[in-house]
């Protein structure tokens, strides 16, 4: 081998060596708030400062402490209502739009629509539900809530079934159809099997978006009806409070056992409407 | 027309005709009355004119304390918008052309924080920041900030906030575009001759731009709408348009006012990040010659 070679080499590992000290200096900084939550659920301090102390005393305090857990169930409930809406006319909405041989004109004009609501910050969203909803005499609901929630994840499943539409060839539908089935029978045998894994990630991200999505939530909720975000608002507002720390805890393992769920049905790249060629 | 053509577009406006009538009468319709809900006539007045009308604009934009909120509710967006790149780029850039092999994996990991309550970001950043708080007495040990000094309620600790929620965004628009690119030019410029420096200015930038732009849509628009972390971080020091309208929402009722409020919000936040975007997308046209 060259010298000059070498040295080239030599540059290269240098180069992978220098790359990844920068990813691990990032990921080690995007990780110290969710960390710090962890570390300070088992800390005796209340006020979420040194020295460490470990102690489970907040874990118990978070089981007994009254509604949490109906407030928990009725925001997983919610959500997983908002999922199952959302994946149904979702799917409807990429199928009609990939096989609907619409105008291609408006197809890009629906396209976009869908991105408005991605991109509309949340709180003019909820603002603009609830200003309108009060206009037409209607105002904060449990119905409005939901259906709230499923307006603002809906693109998601769209767009996460749509990409998969656009990259898979279809040639079996055609001879399905050749074959004498029916449009619904075509669909069911065919076509819905190699969409489930997008459908069902499109589900996880709407059902993920919804459980978060504290603005919507806080301007539709019914007075008197509280969702987990708007719980840990009220109990953020209210300072630090070292029970808050146990509840993250859990959401954090949960969000991390969704995500690796999300990975495996479709790549990462995809979920976030960056459709990838596989 | 065939019959067949024609059954096919029934069946596709049945498909279609849900989510998009959902769409429209909670989001686009809404957004359009909103114009007609901030002219409404204030209570006051009683008579309603045109001119009484956008009465309402021009006092907001009369006020000296409203105007330094706008300044803030777009810079303090800008600024993190600007981090965000900064940071997610040289990171998109190291999972898609470094450690592709391990690339996604990492990816995933670093959506996970996404997904874990905004609320919770910012909660755990208010115990960081406090006074006795572990990053406070770390700049305090360095002598960067006295012993008694709070990093919270500055438009350092939003800011801060901001980069937390929406790193992952920008890092995954631009990680998109890089992937695209092919080994075999790069290669072929590094063979040619061309330093990091042309490779970063005539490939790989121009390239990445449509990346950069849609990161910046996902970052600085959603951004200036924030209403909680100007609230907790920002504490009285500082405040953005969202809290303000979250307040003439929950304290004094004035609808109108909110409906005018977010839409100076809504259309200045288009206008900064059309801005961005030509800037960026010049910069891919200088690049290209």
């Amino acid at each position: 081998m060259s010298a000059p070679r070498r040295r080239g080499a030599r540059a290269g590992v240098l180069r992978r060596r220098l790359w990844g000290a920068y990813t691990t200096v990032v990921f080690v900084a995007m990780f110290v708030p969710v960390a710090y939550l962890v570390l300070m659920s088992f800390n005796t301090s209340p006020y979420g400062t040194l020295p460490f102390h470990p102690t489970t005393a907040w874990y118990a305090r978070l089981f007994h402490e009254p509604g949490l857990a109906a407030i928990t169930l009725h925001t997983l409930a919610m959500s997983g209502v908002v999922a199952l809406a959302c994946a149904a006319l979702g799917s409807m909405a990429a199928m009609g739009l990939a096989r609907g041989g619409l105008p291609r004109p408006l197809v890009a004009l629906l396209r976009g629509v869908d991105l408005v609501p991605v991109t509309v910050p949340w709180l003019v969203l909820g603002v603009t539900m609830l200003l309108f909803l009060l206009l037409i005499g209607s105002g904060r609901s449990v119905l409005n809530l939901y259906l709230g929630n499923m307006v603002v994840v809906l693109p998601y499943v769209t767009i996460l079934v749509s990409a998969r539409l656009r990259n898979e060839r279809f040639e079996q539908e055609e001879a399905g159809a050749q074959l004498g089935g029916t449009p619904l029978r075509v669909f069911l045998a065919i076509t819905l099997p190699k969409l489930t894994p997008s459908i069902l990630a499109g589900a996880i991200m709407a059902f993920m978006v919804s459980f978060n999505n504290f603005l919507i939530q806080y301007y539709l909720a019914p007075f008197g009806t509280a969702t987990l975000p708007m719980e840990i608002y009220g109990l953020v507002r209210a300072g630090v409070r070292p029970d808050i720390n146990a509840l993250s805890t859990f959401l954090v393992v949960a969000s991390i056992l969704l995500v690796l769920a999300l990975d495996r049905l479709v790549g990462i790249g995809a979920s976030l409407g960056a459709p990838r060629e596989r | 027309m065939s019959r067949g053509h024609r059954a096919r577009r029934r069946a596709a406006a049945v498909l279609l005709a849900p989510a998009y009538g959902l769409i429209l009468a909670l989001v686009l319709v809404p957004l359009a009355s909103l114009l007609a809900y901030s002219l409404t006539p204030a209570r006051v007045h009683g008579i309603g004119s045109l001119a009484l009308a956008f009465d309402r604009y021009l006092r907001f934009f009369r006020d000296a304390p409203s105007r330094i909120v706008l300044v803030d509710s777009l810079t303090i967006p800008a600024v993190a918008t600007l981090l965000c790149l900064a940071i997610g780029w040289p990171l998109a850039y190291a999972l898609a052309k470094v450690h592709r092999r391990r690339g996604n994996a990492l990816l995933v990991i670093l959506m996970t924080p996404f997904f874990v309550s905004y609320l919770l970001i910012i909660y755990a950043l208010m115990g960081l920041l406090q006074v006795g708080g572990p990053l406070q007495a770390a700049a305090a040990t360095l002598g960067l900030v006295g012993g008694t000094q709070s990093l919270l309620y500055s438009r350092g600790a939003v800011t801060l906030a901001l980069v937390y929620e929406y790193l992952p965004f920008m890092v995954l628009s631009i990680y998109g575009s890089l992937e695209r690119i092919e080994d075999s030019v790069l290669e072929a410029g590094r063979g040619l001759g061309a330093g990091a420096g042309r490779l970063f200015g005539e490939i790989l930038w121009p390239r990445s731009v449509p990346g950069v732009i849609a990161g910046c849509a996902l970052v600085f628009i959603p951004a200036t709408g924030s209403f909680v972390e100007p609230q907790i971080l920002g504490g009285t020091r500082l405040s953005m348009l969202g809290e303000v309208i979250n307040a003439q929402i929950n304290q004094t009722f004035d609808l109108p006012r909110a409906a005018t409020v977010s839409l100076v919000l809504t259309v200045c936040a288009v206008l900064g990040f059309a801005l961005l975007a030509l800037a960026l997308d010049l910069s891919r046209r200088l690049a290209r010659r």
